[in-house]
């Protein structure tokens, strides 16, 4: 068990930490967590700042930057699930699960950049085709069937080309991130 | 779920191609947490995301935090412990079973009358036909029944319409494709005609301040309560500059004004002749109604105040108030406007109407129609219906105090309203009534809100105000539900004292009924006079601010903590105003107060600065009395902070030709905090003066910063 004598203390309370600090640190991975779960910018924003929130009102102990990530990714989470539940959707427990565990296994820098970095090396390798195929779908948010008219393929044409894209680069920026 | 890495992946792709980044800055984000802390009028109402923070401490407590922690999970299969639970579910299970048989008797018989009316019905130009929808991301999910709703991977949220009742699938109750009225020619607002006439004699703002002191007066005598010392005059100036216009006086005003104290007059007239001074400011009108729009937006939208937001509506909101405000329109007017409002945001449209950013802006902020509705009802008529939505309320004897159906019938008032995204981007919004034929009910011409009680038992309400009861018919040509809303509620006697509470917290930091509603009688009786009273004065905001700021309870100080202990609104007690209330906060370090006044120069938000430079004040005064902010405190301290003496150094400073501004800044450091600055530190405050046209101004704003902050070291001056 560990000790938290003054002598030997393993942690030091939230209360104690520079909030600015904790709040740089954290902010731009939340964001991308929360995104990833399905907020949009702003409501990934407004979620962030409740978090912070949160912590504030019920301040938390600081073992390492892994943990006090994880721990406000649940808070984070939470919220979210919260705001769902109000929406009248209903989170199945093993996904939540799932997704922790994958997001720990590819955002393993917590901040997100090297996965960014990784996305831009692979969308680079990607055929002229299936590049734009994407920037069509992300970027100008066009429906698949102009995705479609515009590579002069049909729409199923238009979903695979997308899917294998999409496939292509989760394979390309796992082998990256595996490599860090 | 889909597969998380495509999820993961998405976000990043959608991230990267269009750089996406956080809107807020981390600096943003702490000071908007601590303006939440300090949030000057703790609404009542509630908020969805939160800015509330009353009722986040409120909802901390001991027993239910360890919740907040634990992810939510849906239980499966969950079985009961004990013997007795096990019985009461098998009753409880047969209940249902005998529910669903009733109700699909009473379905199947609904279903044979609906093909029956249909069958009679040709198709024609009576016929409802389906709207198209032209975008499947704008379809209305009000049409879906029983649809598990995905998560969304991307882009606003959806407004939805009229929601289902929850999913059941023996005694689901379609909707039926709503019809717009007329589509293509929105109907623009109508005209609001004033129903209640106030007999009372209208009173000008000295004459309402004087009975406004009498009640008061009365009332601390009655309590036993004494007031506190009234502020010095530098100190209830600022107050009144921060109330009236939303900002400091600069050291110019200052300096214009201060001829005003050494008149042998009574306090009273140097307060009239004080108000009447600053009404006289050049660009007063303008920086009253910037200000008081931003602070009732702030209100009805149920923001806290000074918790920032990018939001479109909001900030069109804000405006409309402000130039409402500015033609000095009547307040009645204006929320009749806000609330029967058709035609779009859109301001390249034919039909652009300004006034839809309201309800837009209250939909996408609550999400769903029925917390918009219950948010109306608390910060238009000071009711709060919220809870209503899913039980009745007992009182303590246990007898219903509310009941849900008050909820329903006052939501059903809503039934009409139609929110509609205008692109596929969901950026402008079209607001129109249409008419509301729920499915289940064809060839009636009621059309009722349904809703289910706690046992599940399926129910309908009609639109109900009170006593006012304007129709069933679902028909906006027959009974324009909303407009007819708007008309009552901006005629009644509560919209009025609800909004003497919100303007009286805006300039006394607590409505009158305190944080949970509760009043003293001689409060209430006062605020019933001064609601009269603003109605006898055309609802006039001008009124009713100048009418407080003139009062004693907006000149006296914070008091004692004896003086706070007596009755503290705080905790619940209904408050007295014999002293000037403050919101508990904390206080930032040097760095951080340097970094939010740089953010703002940065922005080009010069008016944000010197709000900042405010906060450096309430901030500066919490460290003298530890428990409360004690806003702009007679003490030695504020006033040698703030002394002309210090304006003339820091002038001399920024006039100075043998320093750059890094060594200006690291020698203003310096001197009020006691030690050298940081790299940090300096930084920020050179960003400040890079970001100012004028010098002077910028290292005032680093002094208020520094001011600000823990670090300071008060005995130290600007060598």
């Amino acid at each position: 068990m560990k000790s938290s004598t003054p002598e030997n203390k393993t942690h030091v309370s939230s209360a104690e930490m520079d909030p600015t600090e904790l709040v740089e640190r954290h902010q731009l991975s939340l964001w991308r967590y929360l995104r990833a779960l399905g907020c949009d910018s702003s409501q990934a924003d407004d979620f962030v700042q409740d978090t912070f929130l949160k912590i504030f009102q019920k301040p938390f102990n600081h073992y390492d930057e892994a943990a006090t990530a994880a721990y406000l990714r649940r808070i984070a989470h939470n919220l979210f699930i919260s705001m769902q539940r109000r929406s009248g959707k209903v989170i199945a427990v093993e996904d939540i699960q799932k997704f922790e565990r994958v997001w720990c296994e590819l955002v393993s820098d917590q901040s997100g950049e090297e996965y960014l970095e990784a996305l831009r090396d692979c969308l680079g390798k990607l055929s002229h085709r299936s590049r734009w195929a994407l920037e069509m779908r992300f970027r100008d948010k066009l429906s698949r069937t102009k995705i479609a008219a515009n590579l002069e393929i049909t729409e199923n044409g238009a979903k695979n080309l997308m899917q294998r894209a999409k496939s292509r680069l989760r394979e390309c920026i796992e082998r990256k991130t595996k490599q860090k | 779920m889909n597969d998380p890495r495509d999820k993961i992946l998405d976000a990043f792709l959608d991230e990267m191609l269009n750089e996406r980044r956080p809107q807020k800055s981390s600096a943003e984000i702490v000071h908007n947490l601590r303006d939440s802390q300090a949030s000057p009028t703790p609404a009542r109402s509630s908020n969805i995301h939160g800015s509330d923070l009353d009722r986040r401490l409120r909802e901390a407590i001991p027993a239910q935090q360890s919740d907040s922690s634990q992810p939510h999970i849906v239980p499966v299969n969950a079985s009961s412990a004990s013997r007795d639970s096990q019985w009461v579910s098998l009753l409880a299970t047969a209940g249902l079973i005998l529910t669903i048989m009733i109700g699909g008797i009473y379905l199947l018989n609904q279903d044979k009358n609906s093909s029956e009316v249909a069958q009679e019905k040709p198709s024609g130009s009576d016929t409802i036909a389906p709207r198209q929808q032209p975008n499947p991301s704008l379809k209305d999910d009000s049409a879906i029944v029983n649809a598990p709703q995905a998560p969304r991977v991307n882009g606003p949220e959806k407004i939805h319409g009229p929601a289902p009742l929850p999913n059941n699938p023996k005694t689901r109750i379609t909707q039926r494709p709503d019809v717009p009225s007329n589509p293509d020619a929105p109907v623009l607002p109508g005209k609001f005609e004033r129903t209640s006439v106030v007999a009372d004699t209208p009173r000008t703002p000295i004459q309402m301040a004087s009975l406004i002191n009498e009640r008061l007066q009365e009332s601390w005598t009655a309590q036993g309560l004494r007031p506190a010392g009234d502020l010095e005059f530098r100190s209830w100036s600022n107050r009144l500059a921060s109330r009236l216009i939303g900002r400091t006086l600069t050291a110019d005003e200052m300096a214009s004004i201060a001829s005003l104290q050494t008149r042998a007059v009574s306090p009273g007239e140097v307060r009239r002749d004080l108000i009447e001074a600053m009404r006289a400011f050049p660009g007063f009108e303008k920086e009253f109604s910037d200000h008081w729009g931003k602070v009732l937006a702030w209100q009805i939208l149920g923001i806290s105040p000074g918790m920032d937001t990018k939001d479109p509506e909001m900030i069109a909101t804000r405006e409309y108030l402000s130039e409402a405000i500015a033609n000095s329109e009547p307040m009645d007017a204006i929320a009749y406007r806000l609330l029967s409002a058709v035609g779009s945001t859109d301001t390249n449209a034919d039909s652009f109407n300004p006034a839809t950013n309201y309800l837009v802006g209250l939909r996408k902020r609550f999400g769903t129609p029925e917390l918009s509705s219950a948010h109306v009802a608390d910060v238009f008529l000071g009711k709060e219906l919220q809870c209503l939505q899913c039980h009745d309320q007992n009182g303590s004897d246990g007898v219903a105090e509310s009941e849900q159906r008050d909820f329903f019938e006052f939501h059903s008032f809503f039934a009409q309203l139609n929110i509609q995204a205008e692109t596929p981007e969901q950026k402008e919004f079209s607001v129109t009534n249409r008419n509301y034929l729920p499915l289940g009910r064809q060839g009636r011409v009621e059309a009722p809100t349904q809703y289910r009680d706690t046992q599940g038992k399926a129910l309908i309400a009609f639109p109900r105000l009170g006593d006012y009861r304007p129709g069933t018919n679902g028909f906006v040509a027959k009974v324009d539900r909303r407009s007819l809303l708007a008309q009552k509620i901006a005629g009644s006697e509560q919209f009025r004292e609800t909004l003497v509470d919100h303007v009286w917290a805006g300039m006394l930091n607590l409505p009158m009924s305190g944080i949970d509603g509760n009043i003293s009688p001689s409060l209430a009786s006062l605020r019933e006079t001064l609601a009269k009273q603003f109605a006898a004065n055309d609802y006039n905001l001008n009124w009713l601010v100048m009418s407080i700021a003139s009062c004693d309870a907006f000149l006296v100080g914070v008091g004692t903590d004896e003086q706070l202990s007596a009755h503290n609104p705080f905790l619940g007690e209904a408050p007295q105003f014999n002293i000037f209330y403050s919101r508990l906060e904390n206080r930032r370090s040097a760095i951080q107060s340097l970094a939010i006044v740089a953010r703002a120069y940065q922005d080009g938000d010069t008016k944000e600065a010197t709000n900042a430079g405010l906060l450096a004040r309430v901030d500066r005064a919490n460290e003298l009395k530890p428990n409360f902010i004690l806003p702009f405190i007679p003490s030695k301290d504020s006033e040698w902070a703030t002394s002309p003496r210090i304006a003339q150094k820091l002038e001399r400073i920024a006039a100075s030709k043998t320093l750059d501004n890094r060594q200006k800044v690291q020698h203003i450091i310096q001197s009020a905090l006691g030690r050298p600055a940081t790299p940090q530190e300096t930084a920020q405050a050179q960003l400040i003066m890079q970001n100012s046209e004028d010098s002077r101004t910028a290292l005032q704003d680093v002094w208020w910063s520094l001011l600000n902050s823990v670090d300071y070291k008060m005995p130290l001056a600007v060598r």
